[in-house]
């Protein structure tokens, strides 16, 4: 335990030289625009493309889960067993594992599956919800290659009081409770937040076979979860800030089987708690930023049916430290580094564990007044794992006026899971990390603008090249991870956002198409015909159209998603086509606001076009589906204390 | 001993006979969302047509992970392991005609009588015995953990009881006309695979303990069995403890077997049953097989390779007696499972002869009356003991009056082959 808790302790002795100037209060003014979120997303992603969900959206999505959000309003592919079941990305053609997700800014991927669940995490819980395509590694590390999604809980001071609670009801037994109470001055803020998320998931679907066929319910298939975010802030100067953000998430759930096999018996349990205390001191050129995390995930499947009980246990010992620096108007430094400590504990995973630290800067800077570039590089180091240093270099050139020219080319790589080298069977050691080049041009005509009219246009392509693809092949009896890959993905992005204004009529039109050509390029064996194929699970077209339209309190949406064909073969024979799925969703919402009261009420209807369809082969997805929900918010930020 | 071996030469002969006809099943066991399809082989051709059973049933699939496949009295069973049944077709036209329920992670087939077979069911750890005049489960016994292959001989069902899931070292013998355990055989661990060779002995392949979640793992073996004592006669341990064979089949004359050193992924290994040393020093055919499959009908070895486990696999087609390769056709995702047209039901031919053929008299001195239950043409031949054929003749219809006046005394073999099964027959004219 000493070994472990001394690379935190670094981080730890880092804050208290910071302690003789905590205490020396002062009236606070300048730090009104720096929050806790991790600037280097927003500052140094330059050349990338951005996708920004608005306030609008997430308050549609504020009952579903990030896997509908994601899946419905992006062109990035969500692979789903079941609502509430499990979704994973395929993020500009890669792999599940290879899209970065990170909360408060720390990498919250499965240290032993390497991926996240969306299926589980309501739109509702988080503050901002961010997504950032192509390679971040040089900003964030492993795992950014298709991209990065970043979740945040971001509380601010002087706010006052709000208190929210909401209630939605679907259909096939769904129910999801939020309540949220949160109060903040100028020196603290304490938010509490709890979400309880229930479906029952017994929808029908059409079961055929020679000689019968009839309409059945999907059975094993209940979805639970119980989540818990507690954020605390703490004013010790007006330059100074320590803050807590607490997430604990269970879910309990069936797994469903595809509907060719017997009724499903297995059931996943998993709980996680994560904490993160930060410490802060801004001044008027940057900051200075000390994070502790400990992550802890515990999942237990247990399927009866095949005498199968395993549990695993990640913990994750997470410090980082990070100092930003603005030279002048035209340059500004980001450079710090992390300290980790990670394990497993489980039935097949033992004497899991790896120290990893990393070393991270970036520059931007203006070169001239209409060009801005980054320069970005970061060396992680990995116990018994060679890491590759990886830069980044991109521009935003206005070349005229609306009209931005970006590009960026990065260097990525994704380190090996826990499973990947310590599973018992097969795990190995002596994995190489996945890693590759990426270069992405984009040309951003934005904003065109009239008195009422608003438009933006994006279009990006991008190319990428990734190397030591690590894939699970059976040696005899059982199955073990090789680097023995290589993928090429490239692709084309296209969206419009047009909005329209005219005194309390506000109506927004948006669309996104993407391309995804993701193909084998080297394999081992001559055999093996996935070689030169498109990857499994990555549909080459993806798209979707979004209509809302608002007038005073009252607004209505209509959202259309379109994801072509896709393979489950790797060889893409005729037969491993599956079938591509338009699904469709209509909703309406008002809110009345009384005083310091607001009540909105909402109602929507999904997959409205009653479509039969599947993401994976026999699993089939909801019909039609009806969703109603209340929030009631009281906000209070009149008192003179504030 | 002598009176088998002459037997099974002149099925060798008789087998000669149709080596260009015929056809080969093969299962593709798919991914877990129900990918699993059937491959139809035809010897006369040397290609294979995909999934011939979604072909003949509207584009229906067999259900999640087809695990084996068998064929009975003109019909196949389909044993589907993830999906809980098995799917009955005709075997002709592949056309459905029913659904054994009620199983839990069914494995194999193996049929015992025109109204009997027996299923082997992994994680309940019992045999299931279906009634086949109905498809239904009349009753499951009790056995050992993770049953897998099995094997008729002597009147008794011999049980590989694998302990997939828990170890298990031990091969249930069930009485097949009592359908009671009559004894345990226990042995090294994980028995996987038996097959029974000329002499009519049982030889089963262990597997060896990988110990994957902890404990030391231990090496394999290939033991005999006498089945008149149910003793265990031979044990070859295998030397290596980190790889576990699998896989046992015989071929055509019932004197070699092969299996693979490293199951679901090995080289083929073979062993002379003559010879009661293993010999690891090379392997018969090199590469990393899934599953292999022995056709009596050619003596060759089918090698299923599963590439990545998620693409279409291919099937080598090998020599039995020289290895030598002799081509390769391409199948379904996961190929495991094989069925070969004519091949010999050894050890159960007086239940084959109850299914479906009645002969008589036997002994014969003129003629001999032959009834087939079958649909389309049958071929029936006559063999000496020499393998030679002494008469053919093709029928269309049930019955056939053969004479046999003109024949020397002596023991023959009546073979009667329709396009999914052969049957062969012992048949003496004084």
């Amino acid at each position: 335990m000493t070994n472990k808790l001394y690379i935190p302790a670094i981080c730890v002795a880092i804050l208290l030289l910071q302690a003789p100037r905590l205490r020396a209060q002062t009236t606070p003014n300048l730090l009104g625009d720096v929050t806790v979120t991790d600037s280097r997303y927003n500052d140094f992603t330059i050349g990338q493309k951005t996708i920004s969900i608005d306030s609008a959206t997430l308050e549609q999505y504020h009952n579903k889960t990030i896997a509908e959000l994601i899946g419905q309003q992006t062109t990035i592919y969500i692979k789903q067993t079941a609502p509430g079941i499990l979704a994973t990305t395929a993020f500009r053609g890669t792999s599940s594992q290879q899209t970065g997700f990170y909360w408060q800014g720390l990498p919250v991927n499965s240290p032993s599956l390497g991926l996240t669940d969306l299926s589980v995490l309501p739109v509702g819980l988080f503050d901002k919800i961010s997504v950032y395509s192509g390679g971040g590694s040089s900003l964030y590390g492993s795992g950014s290659i298709g991209g990065s999604i970043l979740l945040e809980n971001r509380p601010s001071f002087s706010k006052g009081t709000e208190i929210v609670f909401g209630q939605a009801m679907g259909s096939y037994g769904l129910s999801q409770t939020h309540f949220s109470g949160g109060y903040s001055n100028k020196i603290i803020y304490t938010r509490s937040a709890y979400t309880y998320r229930f479906t029952e998931n017994n929808y029908d679907y059409t079961y055929a076979r020679p000689n019968l066929t009839e309409e059945r319910k999907l059975k094993n298939a209940n979805s639970l979860q119980h989540i818990f975010l507690q954020d605390v802030g703490y004013r010790l100067t007006n330059k100074d800030v320590i803050s807590f953000h607490y997430w604990h998430q269970q879910s309990d759930r069936e797994i469903p089987n595809a509907i060719t096999a017997r009724d499903g018996t297995a059931e996943q349990y998993d709980r996680s708690n994560r904490a993160v205390l930060q410490f802060q001191h801004a001044y008027e050129n940057g900051f200075l930023k000390a994070k502790l995390a400990y992550f802890d995930e515990l999942q237990v499947f247990d399927d009866p049916a095949i005498f199968t009980d395993d549990s695993t246990n990640t913990r994750a010992y997470i410090s980082e430290l990070q100092y930003e620096h603005g030279f002048s108007n035209k340059t500004r430094l980001n450079a710090g580094f992390t300290a980790s400590f990670y394990e497993a504990f489980g039935s097949n995973l033992k004497g899991a564990d790896q120290y990893q630290g990393a070393l991270f800067a970036a520059v931007k800077h203006q070169v001239y007044k209409t060009l801005n570039a980054k320069l970005a590089i970061r060396q992680e180091f990995v116990q018994d794992v060679n890491v590759p240093i990886t830069p980044s270099l991109g521009a935003e050139w206005a070349i005229v006026k609306h009209v931005i020219l970006k590009g960026n080319v990065a260097y990525n790589y994704r380190v090996p899971t826990l499973n990947d080298r310590f599973w018992s069977p097969g795990g190995n050691p002596d994995l190489k990390p996945e890693s590759g080049w990426t270069e992405e041009v984009g040309i951003l005509l934005s904003p065109i603008k009239t008195k009422s009219n608003t438009l933006t246009l994006e279009f990006t392509g991008y190319h990428s090249e990734i190397e030591n693809w690590i894939q699970w092949v059976n040696v005899g009896t059982f199955f073990s991870p090789r680097n023995i890959k290589k993928v090429e993905t490239k692709g084309f992005e296209a969206s419009l956002n047009y909005s329209y204004t005219l005194k309390k009529v506000r109506l927004q039109l948006g669309a996104n198409y993407g391309f995804t050509e993701s193909i084998t390029k080297e394999v081992e064996l001559a055999s093996d015909n996935s070689l030169g194929q498109q990857l499994i699970f990555v549909p080459k077209h993806t798209g979707n159209a979004q209509l809302h339209v608002a007038y005073g309190n009252a607004s209505i949406f209509y959202n259309h998603t379109v994801v072509g064909e896709a393979y489950d073969a790797s060889d893409n024979n005729e037969n491993s086509i599956i079938d591509s799925y338009n699904i469709a969703s209509l909703g309406l919402s008002y809110t009345q606001k009384y005083n310091k009261l607001s009540i909105g009420i909402s109602a929507q209807v999904n997959n409205i076009w009653d479509r039969d369809y599947v993401v994976i082969r026999f699993r089939p997805m909801p019909r039609r589906n009806f969703l109603i929900g209340i929030t009631i918010k009281f906000l209070n930020t009149n008192k003179a204390s504030i | 001993m002598k009176r088998k071996i002459t037997f099974l030469l002149a099925i060798v002969a008789a087998n000669i006979a149709i080596a260009q006809t015929g056809k080969v099943f093969i299962t593709n066991e798919g991914s877990f969302s129900g990918t699993g399809a059937v491959t139809v082989y035809d010897r006369a051709t040397g290609t294979p047509t995909q999934n011939a059973y979604q072909a003949a049933n509207s584009g229906f699939t067999l259900g999640s992970i087809l695990q084996s496949v068998n064929v009975y009295n003109g019909k196949a069973y389909f044993v589907v392991n993830n999906g809980s049944k098995v799917e009955v077709a005709d075997a002709s036209t592949l056309v459905s005609t029913g659904t054994i329920n009620g199983l839990s992670s069914p494995r194999y087939f193996v049929p015992a009588s025109p109204t009997k077979a027996y299923v082997s069911d992994w994680v309940s750890n019992t045999v299931a015995v279906v009634n086949l005049a109905n498809n239904t489960i009349s009753s499951t016994i009790a056995v050992g953990n993770s049953p897998e292959h099995m094997v008729i001989t002597n009147g008794k069902l011999y049980v590989a009881n694998s302990g997939a899931f828990s170890i298990d070292n031990t091969v249930s013998v069930i009485d097949i006309s009592l359908d009671v355990v009559i004894a345990t055989i226990t042995l090294d661990d994980a028995p996987t695979s038996l097959q029974v060779d000329m002499n009519g002995d049982v030889w089963v392949l262990c597997a060896g303990d990988p110990a994957f979640t902890g404990g030391t793992p231990t090496a394999g073996s290939l033991n005999k069995i006498d089945p008149s004592t149910d003793a265990v006669t031979l044990t070859m341990p295998f030397a290596s403890t980190a790889k576990h064979p699998g896989d046992l089949v015989i071929n055509a004359t019932g004197t070699a077997l092969f299996y693979l050193d490293q199951g679901y992924g090995g080289n083929v290994f073979v062993h002379d049953i003559a010879t009661s040393v293993i010999d690891s020093s090379s392997a018969f055919i090199s590469g990393a097989y899934y599953e292999i499959g022995l056709d009596p009908v050619t003596d060759e070895i089918f090698a299923a390779d599963a590439k990545d486990f998620s693409q279409n696999g291919d099937v080598t087609r090998y020599d039995a007696l020289t290895g030598a390769s002799i081509a390769t056709f391409g199948v379904g995702v996961i190929p495991g499972g094989f069925y070969f047209s004519g091949s010999p039901s050894i050890g159960t031919e007086e239940l084959t002869n109850a299914m479906e053929v009645k002969t008589y008299p036997n002994p014969a001195t003129d003629y001999v009356m032959v009834e087939v239950e079958a649909r389309g043409a049958k071929t029936v031949q006559l063999f000496d003991m020499n393998g030679a054929v002494v008469n053919t003749t093709t029928i269309n219809s049930n019955t056939l009056k053969m004479d046999v006046s003109g024949l020397a005394k002596g023991t023959y073999v009546l073979s009667i082959t329709t396009e999914f099964n052969q049957y062969n027959q012992q048949i003496i004219i004084r």
